[in-house]
């Protein structure tokens, strides 16, 4: 009996001695300056019955009442050199809804499969666009009720751009790293990188068109907060 | 049928093919302005299917600009295929009649396909005999071009360069679209305003004024037709320029008119590129602009001004030197005014956001001020070879001033 008492202390203080080399970081992203006014999408009529007469705009600042920016991609940039991470064994999934991507951005991990699913009746062609050398470029038909799309890549590439050629509208950006250490921003600017061990980091918030702003942190037991602040660039 | 119903039908048949051709440039650029180059997957099919029996209902979106490019373009390649083998019928006669005939044939059949039922891009999709045709095509369009230069442009050769080119730029195309390269959209386009011309001095050539050696007085001078053919040669690389800048699918590099972000010359460090990007919110969304991009997209307003005042200089000359009630003053004016309305379309593709349909007239009318100057500059050659010769044959005899040489417009045969 107290053998294993003295078992179960012992695993519970390891337990929570591993608990304590990592941290979540946490925080909120917001936007200085006014964005331009977004723009109704040139649906076709196709596309454009999915939508019951409100048509969808574009999407480039998603700001919330209080400046809250959302979509954007906080990721570890430095302090995980030399260290490797399998890829999970889930997939990220993107949906086509009402001809258009959901989510419009996505964080993934390199070697993780990216699911390219369609709820819409319609045609679409999924095309994925690389630009990092190493990460190959394809071009596949999907059409209504087809089983989903899937892609690899093994180089990290911020951000992949997905699109339609059919719906020259749609698009998606895929944030890809080599690691699980990344979040993307929500509606009300909040994001989380769970569970990053004890360490010296620096983390980048980027979105697309306000740009990329760093920070240095420190993960020490416990979880940090790093709020940041983009701007709308000057015109 | 006599001869020369056969030749007017000849003639009418090469004008309807270059006619269809400048509507499948239009179509094109239709297909690059709307982004939907890349809108079907796999080639030569259609999602699958052999592209002619593609479902209409399927039509939609960047699919139709696409899809009817594709159809277009073999009706282009069917009616170039029957040009050629008509003007080589009409050129040759015993076993290289036949030859040339058969070659044509064994072509159209090697550009058949089935449907695959797959719906995918990549090199692995593409039909061998399509690989092997994309190696011997560009061999045989060679061998077709120096024939026509051997044959001081006989017609036949000139037709078979035509057929070659034709299938040669199918390739291209479809190349373009199976290995998502768009550098080979960039010659793609350049191919086909070569291959508009071409055409379109095959329609010169087949006319009842050609065949008759009719030749309009004055006669240009020489020096205004190497103008002309050196500012054709202008247009081309400004074409080439336009293409370059269309098919990085980067969309406006320089998005105001006639300023460049709001100077002379734009500012091209890293950061200004930067945030020009950041700045550009298009549903489109295009490929990021890179400062190369700017320097090209600047590069193509320089050439639109320097052609624009050579002709205009051109037309003064011509008005001063032939007069202007001269054919060359004419059509040298008609030009100038073409050129003039370019440069407008130019500002406004900038001016409107490069809206589809703007961009693509001025595609289309810059493929036609191409041809029309290729085709002052040959017709005004051959008027002047002509006049030459009369004027050498009139030396023996009394002397006139050359001023007062008159076309004799019932004249047939050799003069």
């Amino acid at each position: 009996m107290k053998t294993s008492h003295l078992l179960l202390t012992l695993t519970a203080a390891v337990a929570s001695l591993q608990m304590a080399t990592a941290g979540d970081v946490v925080g909120k992203i917001t936007l200085k300056g006014t964005p331009k006014p977004e723009s109704p999408l040139p649906l076709d009529p196709g596309c454009g019955a999915l939508h019951k007469g409100q048509t969808p705009t574009t999407t480039f600042y998603v700001v919330g009442p209080n400046k809250e920016l959302a979509d954007v991609f906080i990721y570890v940039t430095k302090g995980l050199e030399g260290k490797k991470f399998d890829a999970p064994a889930t997939s990220a999934v993107l949906d086509q809804v009402g001809c258009l991507y959901h989510p419009y951005v996505l964080g993934a991990q390199t070697g993780q499969t990216i699911e390219v699913k369609t709820s819409d009746p319609v045609l679409h062609n999924v095309h994925p666009t690389p630009t990092v050398a190493g990460n190959k470029e394809s071009n596949k038909a999907q059409l209504p009720k087809s089983p989903a799309l899937k892609f690899t890549w093994d180089n990290p590439e911020v951000f992949l751009r997905f699109k339609c050629d059919v719906h020259p509208w749609m698009f998606a950006y895929v944030g890809l790293v080599n690691n699980p250490y990344f979040s993307v921003s929500g509606k009300d600017g909040s994001f989380k990188i769970a569970g990053l061990p004890d360490g010296n980091y620096t983390i980048e918030a980027y979105h697309r068109k306000a740009g990329k702003a760093t920070q240095n942190i420190v993960v020490k037991g416990g979880n940090v907060t790093a709020n940041f602040e983009l701007a709308v660039p000057a015109n | 049928m006599s001869a020369v119903n056969q030749s007017q039908k000849l003639h009418v048949f090469a004008i309807f093919s270059a006619i269809a051709t400048l509507c499948l440039i239009a179509l094109g650029g239709l297909v690059t302005s709307h982004q939907a180059g890349m809108s079907v997957p796999d080639w030569p099919t259609t999602y699958g299917y052999n592209m002619f029996f593609f479902p209409v209902s399927q039509w939609v979106g960047g699919i139709f600009y696409e899809h009817t490019h594709r159809l277009l373009a073999a009706f282009i390649g069917l009616i170039t295929s029957i040009l050629a083998g008509w003007l080589w019928v009409r050129g040759n006669t015993g076993k290289a009649r036949w030859v040339g005939l058969v070659t044509i044939f064994i072509l159209i059949l090697a550009l058949g396909h089935r449907g695959s039922g797959h719906a995918t891009g990549g090199a692995a999709a593409i039909p061998f005999h399509f690989k092997i045709l994309a190696v011997v095509m560009p061999v045989l369009l060679v061998f077709a071009m120096v024939q026509s230069i051997r044959s001081r442009g006989a017609l036949h050769w000139l037709g078979m360069t035509a057929c070659f080119a034709v299938i040669l730029q199918g390739l291209l195309g479809g190349f373009r679209v199976a290995l998502y390269q768009d550098e080979i959209g960039i010659f793609h386009a350049t191919l086909a305003q070569l291959f508009l011309l071409l055409l379109s001095l095959i329609a010169l050539m087949t006319s009842r004024w050609w065949s008759l050696e009719k030749f309009y007085a004055p006669a240009p001078e020489r020096g205004h037709l190497l103008a002309s053919g050196v500012i054709c040669g202008l247009i081309l690389l400004q074409l080439i320029l336009g293409a370059s800048m269309r098919h990085q699918h980067a969309g406006l590099a320089v998005p105001d008119f006639p300023l460049a972000y709001g100077k002379v010359w734009p500012a091209t460090d890293t950061a200004s590129v930067v945030e020009y990007n950041e700045q550009r919110v298009d549903s489109r969304d295009f490929n990021a602009i890179t400062a190369n991009q700017i320097y090209l997209h600047m590069a193509h307003r320089a050439g639109a001004v320097i052609i624009w005042l050579s002709v205009l200089a051109l037309t003064g000359f011509a008005a001063r030197k032939a007069g202007v009630k001269s054919h060359f003053f004419k059509l040298a004016l008609v030009w100038s005014l073409l050129l003039t309305l370019q440069a407008i379309m130019g500002a406004w593709t900038v001016l409107s956001n490069k809206a589809a349909d703007i961009a693509t007239l001025h595609v289309v009318l810059g493929a036609f001020s191409f041809v029309f100057g290729g085709i002052i500059t040959v017709s005004g050659f051959r008027c002047l070879g002509l006049f030459e010769r009369v004027l050498n044959s009139a030396v023996s005899d009394s002397r006139e001033s050359r001023t007062h040489l008159v076309a004799e417009p019932t004249l047939a045969g050799k003069i």
